[in-house]
């Protein structure tokens, strides 16, 4: 047993720890088994990649029989999202919920009555929260759980929301969602510069500017401060001195 | 898919460079279980759960993934998009203009 397991059982023995603890003991004991699970699910679907059979398949351009190898490798999301939702239904309106609600929304893809329950548990209660922002920025996977309602969940937390950044992600949302509407656009764009002139969708809007204005070779590269995955705060600028390759990447 | 990145540090390991990452993932545990996995022993930004829409990225202007920036010791930008062997020749190169730079200035 790893050892998140072992706090929250132990904590469940003690009954004197608070329901939230316990909580939050179970969510990141789930959050630990997903992780591995999803080490091995990787793993496998990399064996599955590196077969022969997969590799005459693509040579055969066989795209059927290629998703069909992929698919007998199961991505384990959809069972933990079961979990998740259990563990937000147990502490409704409190912020285990609110996490449990957009783990499922960012990680489950296939099961679309459990997705929609999820974000309609954000709207609903936790609208003013970081979770309202979460979904907005993460508009791309609220799509193929909303479908045709997408750009109404989008349209409420923008309305609705008290969270600042969770407005400007939902406006955003709005734009890329306008399907070429300029006036809509212009609207949205307009909106987001007034009403969140800080805020991250702002900035995105002016990146093209600050890639030509900031970004040229010969240019002085500008600082970056920021936090790393341990949340240790650092900046660019403290490696001057040394020649620097700045990938930006992503493991997905 | 990270060999290049680790070899490009392990040479350079005594050289007076750096490689930094502006990571785009949004689940933080799946990526530390990732960079543990993958020997990634470089340091990066973490974009948070935005991703490749946070902060970063969204004022870098950044359009495609993966991106790279080389810069010289000066802090300035000497070349954008490279990679494979062009990323090794640029570094190199830099490296050189460094070391030509401190025959240069003795003693500062």
């Amino acid at each position: 047993m790893r050892t998140p397991c072992a706090i929250w059982l132990l904590a469940s023995l003690t009954g004197g720890v608070a329901a939230q603890d316990l909580g939050r003991a179970r969510y990141q004991a789930l959050v630990d088994d997903y992780v591995q699970a999803a080490q091995d699910y990787l793993s496998e679907r990399r064996k599955v990649f590196a077969s022969t059979q997969y590799k005459q398949l693509r040579k055969a351009r066989d795209s059927s029989g290629m998703r069909k190898l992929t698919a007998s490798v199961v991505n384990p999301a959809e069972t933990f999202a079961q979990q998740f939702m259990e563990l937000a239904k147990a502490h409704e309106g409190k912020a285990i919920e609110a996490d449990c609600l957009v783990w499922v929304v960012l990680h489950a893809r296939n099961d679309l009555e459990l997705g929609r329950r999820a974000v309609q548990g954000v709207i609903d209660r936790h609208i003013n929260t970081k979770a309202a922002w979460a979904l907005s920025i993460n508009w791309f996977r609220v799509m193929p759980i909303m479908l045709n309602e997408t750009t109404e969940v989008f349209r409420t937390i923008a309305e609705r929301s008290e969270h600042a950044e969770a407005v400007a992600e939902a406006l955003w949302a709005q734009k890329r969602l306008a399907s070429g509407d300029r006036n809509l656009i212009a609207k949205l764009e307009a909106r987001i510069r007034e009403e969140a002139p800080d805020s991250t969708p702002a900035l995105r809007l002016l990146g093209k500017e600050f890639r030509k204005s900031r970004l040229q070779t010969g240019m002085a590269a500008p600082d970056i401060v920021g936090k790393d995955i341990d949340g240790h705060t650092f900046k660019l600028s403290d490696y001057r001195g040394k020649v620097v390759v700045l990938d930006f990447w992503g493991d997905w | 898919m990270y060999a290049h990145e680790r070899s490009l540090v392990k040479r350079l390991a005594d050289k007076p460079f750096a490689l930094i990452g502006v990571n785009s993932d949004t689940d933080p545990d799946l990526l530390k279980a990732r960079i543990k996995a993958e020997a990634i022993t470089w340091r990066s930004f973490w974009c948070g759960q935005g991703g490749a829409w946070g902060r970063i990225p969204s004022q870098w202007g950044i359009g495609s993934w993966p991106t790279v920036y080389v810069l010289d010791h000066k802090g300035l930008i000497r070349f954008e998009g490279v990679k494979g062997d062009k990323l090794n020749a640029a570094v190199e190169q830099l490296l050189d203009e460094m070391d030509s730079d401190k025959k240069r200035a003795p003693g500062k």
